[in-house]
């Protein structure tokens, strides 16, 4: 179902397009759904002729971006989710008290393209009204919970001049390109730390930054950063998958700066870190964790989605590294542990840093339970990921299934077709590409994933993220489990043939 | 909003029983001890100072909404309220008395209450500042925007030690003063937003948290 939201001020208007999860949406058929899947953005700004138009990626940077040059406003400091850099869409900039900069660049974003006489970058000047205009209508957005929830606005202030990283900056999680995943996006702001949490916090956020110094416990406190008692998770949990390795400082992983090796006398703002433990077996205390092996495999799969799109550099480790990841039940990271030192100093040639999900108030706040995996960057360039306690048995996949004979046979032959039909050229791969595929009972292809490794390594040869994205607009686009799906293990051979047979389940 | 959802628990363990909810609101600062760092301090008296100008009868306005919005317990009278004010370090009346971060939240909240109510007449000073200011035109010439900066310039001299603001605010000059008024006036029209009350209160923390 398509949806406009509409947030309307006197010199800014917010309008999104999107449509709502059904999936979501059958179990409250409220009057006003979700808008759950953003399409198109349009910000109309007094003394812009056109709207800013983009996608998710725009808006989410948008979003931010304002957030965070409203605080600054505010208090004059200033504020890492502003920062402007030069990878962002949007960036604003300080003229003077009453005059900001607004600059948005990007192929992303463009006006309208049957009118279009506005070059790019648009750059807008905004007085302090029109301003506070755009920042309430990402206020009003932000309050709205049927649109985007994911989106949170969590207010944080900013630390103290001389302060660790400017973690918080970059930490929206990418919207992966999986092959059928839905990454869950979320905003970097963070809640103000409570009181509790706060004396282990500073500790992660220099920890983080002691990755890159040798690991020596406490030699990252910057300068400036008043001591505060040390209270790692890793003086008191036992930690198995580490205990050869002497410091403790390996241990935190949930809000370092990806890339970005923090020189404490040049980042004078950070955001803390809001109250989340600091490892994933502390994490694991607090919190069931998911061990169902058809939810796992899911899990396994949504990570290796995320993950594998986003390790760049390949080749450039000198020999594997592991990971301990804990993810959340929507596939967020909301951790991750190297197992040893080696792992540890090579964190940032991983993508690991880039997709830790913010560790926004839901990670504590809803206790919500986590699934842990194995990832291993092979230093050949190859991602492996698998439940770290591996499966207590056969997973089986999730939702329900289309069971009658009849309809089988049916859906299998038109899948048939619609594959046949759409793979053509000659095939540069010389093992067989096996596929899980499922289709509704209109014989749409509802979801579909790789099984073995030349499946993973060549899919785009295969007509499937082409027909996918056709369908959903999107590689990313969540696997449709909300109707009965049928299932078939497809076989794509070198010789050109294609192979299709009911799901028999995973091997 | 999400705000402050998962603070409460936290925030009953130190605090009386009675307090109202409103305050919940606005999540706990991550600060040692429960008393406002200075800049809190100075930023809060300095936003009243700013409302007292925008409306004769300001500082009644404040004791009124402290009843109506039930936080008589914690803003008790005038002298009470005085003497919270007073905690800002610039005040020729400074007393060395900390101003708790429960006392800063229902100053806030007055604050931002009174903004919201005055919010038509913060858009229309800011647009004509910015309309006097793109024409070249001297301030005063705007009856009700010198009217505002005039009284907040009288409040501010009359309150604030002048060495101790050159100092720190760098206000040397009228122009200045000028200047710092029409901040605070942006600062409290962001106040009458959505999402006004938390932000301008985690902007009181900002630089200050650990």
């Amino acid at each position: 179902m398509n949806i406009q939201r509409k947030y309307s001020l006197p010199n800014c208007t917010l309008l999104l397009e999107g449509l709502s999860d059904a999936s979501k949406a059958t179990h409250f058929q409220e009057m006003r759904p979700e808008l759950s899947i953003l399409v198109n953005v349009e910000c109309y700004l007094s003394g812009l002729k056109q709207p800013l138009v983009g996608g998710r990626e725009f808006f989410e940077n948008l979003v931010r971006v304002v957030s965070g040059y409203a605080q600054e406003f505010l208090s004059n400091v200033p504020n890492p989710l502003a920062e402007n850099k030069d990878t962002d869409i949007v960036q604003l900039h300080t003229i003077d008290s009453n005059r900001h900069k607004l600059i948005v660049s990007s192929e992303t974003v463009h006006v309208d393209s049957f009118n279009s006489d506005i070059k790019m970058p648009v750059e807008i000047e905004l007085n302090t009204v029109q301003l506070f205009d755009l920042v309430e209508a990402v206020d009003q957005f932000f309050a709205d919970t049927q649109t985007l929830p994911e989106l949170t606005l969590a207010l944080q202030s900013s630390r103290r001049p001389g302060g660790a990283s400017d973690s918080v900056t970059k930490q929206i999680v990418p919207a992966t390109v999986g092959l059928s995943s839905l990454a869950a996006a979320a905003l970097a702001f963070s809640l103000i730390p409570t009181p509790q949490p706060r004396v282990a916090q500073p500790e992660a956020q220099k920890d983080s930054n002691s990755l890159t110094a040798n690991s020596t416990p406490n030699v990252a406190t910057p300068v400036g950063v008043s001591p505060t008692p040390v209270v790692t998770d890793a003086a008191t949990v036992p930690t198995p998958g580490i205990t050869a390795t002497p410091t403790p400082t390996i241990e935190t992983f949930l809000a370092p700066t990806p890339g970005v090796t923090p020189t404490p006398t040049s980042t004078p703002t950070v955001a803390a870190t809001p109250g989340v433990p600091q490892d994933i077996e502390a994490l694991l205390k607090t919190v069931p964790e998911i061990t169902d092996p058809s939810q796992l495999r899911a899990l396994n799969r949504q990570l290796y989605n995320q993950i594998n799109p986003a390790w760049a550099g390949r080749g450039a480790l000198n020999e594997d590294v592991v990971f301990r990841v804990g993810v959340g039940a929507d596939g967020a990271i909301l951790g991750y542990k190297p197992v040893n030192k080696n792992s540890n100093d090579a964190v940032s040639q991983t993508p690991l840093p880039n997709l830790l999900y913010n560790p926004a108030t839901r990670s504590l706040a809803t206790n919500e339970p986590i699934a842990q995996f194995r990832v291993v960057f092979r230093k050949q360039g190859v991602l492996e990921v698998s439940p770290w306690l591996g499966y207590s048995k056969p997973p089986q996949v999730v939702g329900e299934k289309i069971k009658d004979a009849n309809q089988l046979k049916e859906l299998n032959t038109k899948l048939y077709d619609t594959l046949r039909n759409s793979w053509s050229g000659t095939p540069s791969f010389n093992t067989d590409l096996k596929y899980r595929v499922a289709v509704n009972k209109e014989g749409v292809i509802a979801d579909y994933e790789p099984l073995n490794k030349g499946a993973f390594d060549f899919y785009r040869e295969t007509p499937l993220p082409k027909i996918f994205n056709e369908i959903y607009g999107s590689n990313v686009a969540p696997p449709d489990t909300k109707q009965p799906l049928a299932h078939y293990e497809v076989i794509f051979k070198p010789s050109g043939t294609l192979e299709i047979q009911p799901w028999e389940g995973y091997q | 909003m999400n705000v402050s959802a998962s603070l409460t628990p936290y925030n009953h363990n130190s605090m009386p029983s009675s307090l109202p909810m409103i305050l919940d609101t606005l999540p706990e600062p991550a600060i040692e001890g429960q008393d406002c760092p200075r800049r809190t301090r100075l930023q809060i008296d300095l936003i009243l100072l700013a409302i007292e100008a925008l409306e004769l009868g300001g500082s009644e306005a404040i004791l009124a909404f402290a009843e109506e919005l039930d936080l008589k317990g914690i803003i008790k009278d005038r002298v009470n309220l005085w003497r919270m004010r007073s905690s800002n370090p610039m005040r020729r009346a400074h007393i060395r008395r900390p101003l708790t971060i429960m006392e800063a939240k229902a100053l806030v909240v007055i604050a931002c209450y009174i903004a919201r109510r005055l919010t038509v007449t913060i858009r229309q000073l800011l647009m004509i500042y910015q309309q006097m200011t793109d024409k070249q035109i001297p301030l005063e010439q705007n009856l009700r925007l010198s009217n505002y900066l005039e009284r907040f310039r009288a409040h501010f001299k009359s309150r604030m030690n002048p060495r101790r603001t050159s100092g720190v605010l760098s206000v040397t000059s009228d122009e200045k003063l000028d200047e710092l008024a029409i901040d605070l006036l942006g600062k409290l029209l962001f106040c009458t937003g959505t999402a006004g009350m938390q932000r301008f209160w985690i902007s009181l923390f900002d630089g200050e948290v650990n």
